[in-house]
């Protein structure tokens, strides 16, 4: 099943000198790469399960829409400003990126390779229920880039409310992927979900 | 092809950027082991892997404290990283501190900016780091609404009449320094950056109720006494609605607000005033004014804004619209009423509609297409005494005349924009831009006797065609972890053809015919660079130009005493700023130091003859000073506090005056004074020592959230301070352009003023969708603007300089203009949220 996943640097989708009138990407992620990365690296430590969950090394899949420009786009500047945190939860950290091929390709391949965290990058919102019905029982912290797919089934994410950043959390979610977010973390985000 | 492009741009640069390895091929599983008994538990992780909760819960909020810009470069970014001083003034906080209007946003929540309303809204200033031009209505800085630009040669206003519903609000950008390096036009002082905000944060139907009341004025200006009469008041109705949906299957959204303000001037005593001439020849006496002003209304709004996102197209509009009546009752002709049939009124008539379509053209170009049009119009109506200025003497003596005015300022552009990540990585990003505009001004003004109904042809008025053009480029670029550069140039074009409407001021037949067209360009370049030398402090350094065109006002405007303009060059400015900022957990701090010199100042001067004005280059401002502020957060954010200083140095220095067409005595008088003049004069209304302070504390559940504010401006220049009019006798009142002596009337300077408010706001126990706010603020100062309104209470002075070895120079004491003291506000925001 593994090989569903392909480099997204192999067969980058490329849109060429056509307009791309898909799905609008540019304006649905609110808070730049930069910040996102740094927020993820901190965000684990807020997480009780997160350090047996990743071990000795934080390893964290970024997801990216296959077809979407903006997507790939967004998951390369936030895998290279997250080459730029030092630590992840504490733990030193590494990066893949993978094309998005399904909620049960997604799902396999989780279980698979045990990523600390999986990233989804611009492009998941109407993914996301899907997503996190497949990863019901499974022990990953997801993010997303973008704040409507936490509601969604995405564990976390990140909103921009006047010009600063917000952590949005689906705790029914966090609770059905055994993400163990503590008190402090919940007294400065955003709940949401059902 | 990605190692030619950074080793190729790294001859240009410093050093290579090494590529970073993106993507790998996600591994095969590994094969599941046997079945084996159930291993015993890990042993407990060491606690230095544990979470941290309290201590690493600061160092989170700390992050979560850093704000984003998206303004200054035109791409959002950290506010550290930006290569200027910026502040965000946000939605949160505008409501937590009871603001009702931008102006008040600014003063009270911005750094480095101050802003007064003057007597109305249309009046406005807003200027910056001690620069301020007064009576400009804004035009020296850019503002901005969710990327379209707002302003226009109407000029913009800061109270309700701005037409944006506060609510809608999410954050005011402020960045200060040169900006036309990405906007063009009037971005000297900075550029306002408003966004609105999105569905989910303003989802359903809000509807907002909000009433002020304002005391009385004492005859010193101080607060005297609540009711039952006489109270100035501020209600304010508005209803908004946030509701996200799907379209022809892609994600949709709507926003949009309404709203009904109206601010009336407390019952204020103005001083008996007798003008200056008291009589006219042909018409007799001029009547003195003087009085209890009062129903005087200094803003109103009534409209709305509207938002809708359908996938990559946004399309915004606003259309509002505000009036001042210029009468208020009791003060006589100081805003004389008109005959029954003529009303004394302005009013600003804004439209705007806007569309951003945005692309991508691969995974490394974006950008967006931008079609916009704008139509501003202003309009008023008011009555003047026959034989003066403003009524030709050939109308019937003793009776008044209707004057009105209509100035339009419409425009249509297209905007163009690219962004190219050159090294797929965001490490160096590439911007270019075009933005082509059609610009179409007039102004007319018309005059009609009203004992006779008979109208005179237009004078002054003019019809004018444009067209701009502008291209920028940005390169924004980190090679390094610790080091950011950004380095943009823009260049424009503007070219106005106009025709004239003019005849002799007794004639009725119009003569028009074309007047000399106005070309012009500039190129406005920046470049900055942000070193970060710790991952809690940034330094930067950044230079830039800016300018604004002379408007068609200023180059066509023709009236009895004004010519037509020569040949204007843009306005320019050119900026150097090098500060810190510093982070200490949840706390920021900022230092700026900056040194400004503005160019070619447009304003009035000598005209061809002896009472002639004209609008020309009237004289550089040279400013320097400082920017400071704090700002941070202690218990988890339920404390806030934020403080801002700002001193600037501002002086201008005029061209040498030309004495030429002068009357031989006057020249020589002038002659003899010029060494009392003030060459390096500083600038009327702009405090160089300016800042603001808030507290907030939120008791969660507990109590409201409790926020105290103030605004403190230092003494500034008055109106009355310096004059250029030389009286060689008692009624030989000529100005004598180019010197600037101290004045015989006083106040030279204004109070220092401080503003205080204070303000609770929450949720009403047991009723969760309705909110309160409750505000009391008070101004320490019995005025708050620096524009004199008359002259010696019961007398007849004229404003001449106070200079020896002339026998004429009475001494009198002036009154500014009044302003509202003081208001307590009630309001109440109803949620209906399915």
């Amino acid at each position: 099943m593994a090989d569903v996943y392909v480099s997204a640097r192999n067969i980058a989708p490329v849109c060429a000198l056509v307009l791309c009138a898909s799905i609008a990407l540019a304006d649905t992620v609110a808070v730049p790469p930069s910040l996102q990365a740094k927020l993820t690296g901190k965000l684990a430590l807020f997480d009780r399960a997160f350090a047996a969950r990743a071990g000795d090394r934080a390893h964290v899949l970024i997801v990216i829409r296959s077809g979407e420009p903006a997507s790939t786009r967004f998951a390369d500047e936030f895998a290279g400003a997250l080459k730029q945190v030092d630590a992840i939860g504490g733990l030193p950290h590494d990066e893949a990126t993978a094309q998005y091929t399904g909620a049960d390709s997604l799902a396999a391949a989780v279980k698979a390779q045990h990523p600390a965290i999986v990233y989804f990058s611009a492009g998941f919102t109407n993914e996301a229920h899907a997503i996190g019905a497949a990863l019901t029982g499974v022990d990953v912290l997801t993010i997303a880039a973008e704040p409507d797919a936490v509601e969604k089934g995405i564990v976390a994410g990140f909103d921009l409310i006047s010009n600063q950043p917000k952590i949005v959390v689906n705790l029914k979610q966090a609770e059905s992927q055994k993400v163990q977010f503590t008190g402090a973390l919940l007294k400065l985000a955003i709940i949401t979900g059902g | 092809m990605r190692a030619i492009l950074t080793s190729s741009l790294a001859l240009l640069v410093l050093g290579l950027w090494p590529a970073p390895a993106l993507a790998q091929t996600v591994p095969a599983p590994e094969p599941a082991p046997a079945a084996q008994p159930a291993a015993p538990a890990p042993p407990a992780r060491p606690s230095a892997f544990a979470p941290v909760e309290e201590a690493s819960a600061e160092d989170l909020a700390s992050v979560l404290n850093e704000q984003v810009v998206s303004g200054a470069s035109r791409v959002t970014e950290s506010i550290e990283t930006a290569p200027v001083t910026a502040s965000t003034i946000r939605a949160d906080d505008m409501r937590k501190f009871g603001i009702r209007t931008l102006g008040e946003a600014l003063r009270f929540l911005s750094v480095g900016v101050f802003t007064y309303d003057g007597s109305n809204a249309v009046n406005s200033v807003t200027g910056a780091r001690g620069v301020g031009i007064n009576g400009d209505t804004n035009r020296h800085f850019l503002f901005i609404i969710d990327g379209n630009v707002a302003s226009s040669n109407l000029g913009t206003t800061t109270g309700w009449s701005f037409g944006l519903p506060l609510e809608m609000i999410d954050t005011i950008e402020v960045i200060l320094g040169p900006g036309s390096v990405l906007y063009g036009g009037n971005a000297m002082l900075g550029v306002i950056n408003i966004k609105t905000k999105s569905a989910r944060h303003m989802s359903g139907v809000h509807v907002y109720a909000e009433y002020g009341v304002s005391p009385s004025a004492s005859s010193s200006g101080h607060f005297s006494s609540f009711g039952p009469s006489g109270d100035g008041t501020s209600p304010r109705g508005s209803v908004s609605l946030g509701h996200a949906f799907t379209f022809l299957g892609q994600d949709a959204e709507l926003t949009a607000q309404v709203e009904w303000a109206k601010n009336t001037l407390a019952n204020t005593p103005i001083g008996l005033q007798t003008p200056s001439p008291s009589t006219i020849p042909g018409v007799g006496a001029v009547p003195q004014f003087g009085g209890t002003l009062s129903n005087y209304v200094i803003d109103s709004n009534t409209g709305g804004y509207a938002r809708m996102k359908v996938g990559r197209l946004v399309v915004d509009g606003q259309l509002n619209q505000g009036t001042q009546p210029l009468a208020g009752s009791g003060a006589g002709s100081v805003f004389p009423d008109g005959s029954p049939s003529v009303s004394s009124a302005w009013t600003i008539t804004n439209a705007r509609l806007d569309a951003l379509y945005s692309f991508d053209a691969g995974p490394r170009v974006s950008g967006f297409i931008r079609p916009y049009v704008l139509a501003d119009k202003y309009q008023s109506t008011r009555a003047g005494e026959m034989g003066s200025s403003g009524c030709p003497a050939g109308g019937t003596i003793g009776s008044r005349c209707a004057i009105t005015n209509d100035f339009v300022v419409n425009h249509q552009g297209l905007e163009l924009q690219g962004t190219w990540d050159l090294a797929g990585d965001g490490a160096w990003q590439l911007l270019a831009g075009v933005d082509g505009r059609l610009q179409q001004t007039g102004n007319v003004n018309n005059v009609q006797d009203l004992a006779s109904s008979k109208y005179f042809a237009p004078f002054g008025s003019f019809d004018a065609q444009g067209v701009s053009l502008g291209g920028y480029g940005q390169l924004r670029a980190q090679p390094w972890k610790w080091l950011g550069i950004n380095a943009g140039v823009r260049a424009d074009w503007y070219h106005n053809e106009a025709t004239g409407l003019s005849s002799e001021p007794t004639s009725n037949p119009v003569v028009t015919g074309p007047l000399p067209s106005m070309d012009g360009s500039a190129v406005s370049p920046r470049g900055g660079i942000v070193v970060s030398p710790t991952s809690t402090t940034t330094l930067h350094a950044s230079v830039g130009r800016a300018f604004r065109p002379p408007s068609a006002l200023e180059r066509y405007t023709t009236t009895a005493s004004v010519e037509l303009a020569g040949d204007l060059k843009p306005e320019t400015v050119t900026s150097f700023e090098a500060g810190i900022k510093q982070k200490f957990g949840a706390q920021r701090a900022l230092l700026t130091g900056f040194v400004s010199q503005w160019y070619d100042m447009i304003g009035l001067g000598q005209g061809s003859a002896l009472g002639k004005v004209q609008f020309q280059d009237t004289g550089n401002i040279q400013n320097y000073g400082i920017n400071a502020a704090l700002e941070g957060s202690l218990g988890l954010q339920r404390f806030q506090y934020a403080l801002s200083f700002t001193w600037g140095y501002a002086r201008q220095t005029t061209p040498a005056p030309d004495l030429a067409g002068l009357p031989a005595a006057l020249a020589a008088t002038a002659q003899k004074e010029a060494p009392y003049a003030v060459n390096n004069i500083e600038l009327q209304g702009a405090p160089s020592l300016s800042g603001n302070a808030r507290v907030s504390y939120d008791f969660q559940g507990f109590g409201p959230v409790a926020a105290l504010a103030t605004s403190v401006y230092g003494p500034t220049l008055t109106s009355f301070a310096y004059t250029n009019v030389l009286a060689i006798a008692q009624g030989s009142d000529i100005p004598v352009f180019g010197y600037n002596w101290r004045s015989n009337i006083n106040p030279k300077y204004t109070d220092p003023m401080v503003e205080l408010r204070l303000t609770l706001t929450g949720p009403i126990p047991q009723m969760p969708a309705v909110r309160y706010r409750l505000m009391g603020s008070y101004l320490f100062s019995s005025a708050f603007t620096p524009n004199g309104y008359g002259v010696d209470p019961g007398g007849s002075v004229p404003i001449v300089a106070n200079v020896p070895g002339l026998a004429y120079t009475p001494q009198a004491t002036g009154q500014l203009f009044p302003t509202t003291v003081a208001t307590v506000m009630a309001g109440l925001e109803f949620t209906l949220d399915p």
